[in-house]
């Protein structure tokens, strides 16, 4: 605990104090029909996790500011906010929602968020891991085949730069359902990219290595799966997180067009309905679930990269 | 067995790149004939771009002659096998096996291609047994890129004796170390080759007079694809280096090849490394 309470520790949780008292105190200019518990237990989960972070980083042994500084920052934009809006109604009241409205939506309809998450998350990972596996399979087979990756790397040079958004209406008529189309346009954006770079890394292949890999009997299967295969693993692990984004943006552009489920069309259909409160709600689970995965992935990438 | 039999081989990178008609392309290698009799070791010695890599090369089975015929035992050889084991100048070890992982990973192979019938455990013990003998056990976790270049050809040699097979063939093999560390490893070669109960027949490809000295049985100097030079190193071992100096034989026989070597200096630009010379690859755009 030494050395955890310093002069920015102290800083950011009197902005903090001063947040809450603001909050609670202070008379609204505003009519809010809704209770700031919701808020108020949303600043304690932000606390608790800058708090995790950086008693995290000190066990470690890691001294930063950063997370000091990030926590300041939310800080004061949060009263900023509070006090543009509830506190003194400063801003527009329709266009932009109070805090606690914002905050109010998660304990309201949390059950209708969670829902979306999970029907957004399963379509991002279908999409994700069937573009990853197709990208890397046929990218080694293609890029160990002469013949094969004459054929098919020119071809795939004219498909990966084109965004598969311009797809997105014809696949939509095309596939039996949404959510199909949906996957195919993630399948798509992440897939190609992954094919090109796995055919260049497997042509670069040393020509030294595969001498020592044929001059020790190594054939056929055993080429793919002992030498090509750990050898393109580590670009496949550094493209986890590039392709991650690439599947997020192709799902929320995917969900906007004509979705009936997801965070993306409930983010889109709550903006019909001019809910700002509910979009902002929408937004703040993107970047939550963003987060998440992009974590995930960067363990991933941690635990499976052994050696270079 | 080892016993090797080079008949009339030529060879030409150029038949491999397809680039010039075959009469008129260059050759590497120009009728070749070297019969190696079972656990010799002997050096192939001469200037880069001489044809002494190709020539291991072909004895690997990477490349095919295109005229002669490679016979080991009396059988020609078709391409790589296990009964030859290849321990190369770069790349030696697979980057993403540990120490202990190439070597299971040669003695696995081997398992396979000749049915030894190997447990696991087996394979474990056994690929511990070779990096004790060259002196690896501490470090056989370690990833290659954790190994500095003297420790890596050691573990190397390991994996080629582990696999067992009748013959060795080195290409350089410690062209780029320091000259502490080749000693060591110098050292370490002649043991090893001598403590086995049947001496494996070695070919060792080196561009350094005095290692092929200190090393071999006979001494093969090649230039610009023909051997010229056929000599015989009698020298009682073990050997150290002071024979260079103090033994008659090896002195009057390092002169000669001294004199070979700047006598056959390349008049011109001899071809690029062989690591260089691309092999046939669609290069993409």
């Amino acid at each position: 605990m030494k050395g955890l309470v310093n002069k920015q520790f102290v800083a950011a949780h009197a902005l903090l104090a001063v947040l809450v008292l603001v909050v609670v105190a202070l008379p609204n200019q505003k009519m809010v029909d809704v209770t700031y518990y919701p808020l108020l237990v949303a600043l304690a989960v932000m606390e608790v996790l800058y708090l995790v972070v950086l008693l995290n980083k000190r066990r470690r042994g890691i001294r930063t500011k950063g997370p000091t500084d990030i926590i300041m920052l939310v800080w004061a934009l949060m009263l900023a906010w509070e006090l543009a809006s509830t506190k003194f109604a400063l801003t527009p009241n329709v266009l932009v929602p109070t805090p606690e409205e914002v905050f109010n939506v998660f304990a309201t309809s949390y059950n209708t968020l969670l829902a979306n998450v999970v029907s957004s998350t399963t379509l991002l990972l279908a999409g994700y891991f069937a573009g990853m596996a197709l990208g890397v399979v046929l990218g080694i087979v293609c890029g160990w085949i002469p013949r094969l990756r004459e054929m098919f790397f020119p071809i795939a040079n004219v498909m990966a730069p084109i965004p598969p958004t311009v797809f997105a209406p014809y696949l939509v008529v095309l596939m039996p359902t949404f959510r199909a189309a949906s996957v195919c346009i993630i399948l798509l954006g992440v897939f190609w990219p992954q094919f090109l770079n796995m055919v260049l890394r497997v042509s670069s292949l040393d020509p030294q290595l595969l001498d020592n890999a044929r001059a020790l009997g190594v054939r056929n299967l055993t080429m793919i799966t002992r030498i090509i295969f750990p050898y393109v693993l580590p670009g496949v692990l550094q493209s986890l997180r590039v392709s991650l984004t690439t599947a997020f943006l192709m799902l929320t552009f995917a969900e906007m067009i004509g979705a009936t489920a997801g965070i993306g069309f409930y983010i889109t259909n709550s903006n019909i309905y001019a809910n700002y409160a509910a979009v902002i709600a929408g937004i703040i689970v993107c970047g939550i679930v963003v987060t998440i995965l992009s974590m995930l992935t960067a363990w991933i990438q941690r635990r499976f990269t052994t050696w270079r | 067995m080892g016993a090797i039999r080079i008949e009339y081989v030529s060879f030409s990178y150029d038949d491999a790149l397809g680039a010039r008609p075959a009469e008129t392309a260059e050759l590497t290698l120009d009728d070749i004939s070297l019969e190696i009799p079972d656990g010799q070791f002997l050096c192939l010695i001469g200037h880069s771009g001489s044809g002494k890599t190709t020539l291991l090369r072909l004895l690997a089975g990477l490349n095919r002659p295109r005229e002669g015929r490679i016979l080991i035992d009396g059988v020609p050889v078709k391409g790589p096998g296990l009964d030859r084991a290849v321990v190369f100048q770069n790349y030696a070890l697979f980057p993403w096996m540990t120490a202990r992982g190439n070597v299971e990973f040669g003695i696995q192979q081997a398992n396979k291609e000749f049915g030894r019938g190997l447990s696991k455990a087996q394979v474990k013990e056994l690929a511990t047994e070779y990096l004790q003998r060259v002196d690896m056990l501490e470090a056989a976790t370690k990833y290659p890129y954790q190994l500095s270049g003297g420790m890596r050809q050691r573990v190397a040699i390991a994996r080629a004796l582990a696999i067992d097979a009748d013959i060795l063939l080195f290409d350089e093999p410690f062209g780029a170390l320091d000259v502490k560390t080749r000693c060591s490893l110098q050292k370490l070669i002649d043991r090893l080759w001598r403590s086995g109960e049947h001496r494996k027949t070695v070919v060792f490809v080196t561009h350094d007079i005095d290692e092929a000295i200190l090393l071999s049985d006979r001494v093969v100097f090649m230039r610009r694809g023909e051997l010229v030079a056929d000599r015989r190193v009698d020298v009682a071992r073990p050997r150290s280096s002071a024979i260079l100096v103090n033994d008659e034989r090896a002195r009057t026989l390092k002169e000669e090849l001294t004199e070979l070597f700047y006598l056959d200096g390349p008049e011109e630009e001899p071809p690029a490394e062989l690591d260089a010379l691309p092999r046939g690859e669609v290069v993409l755009p």
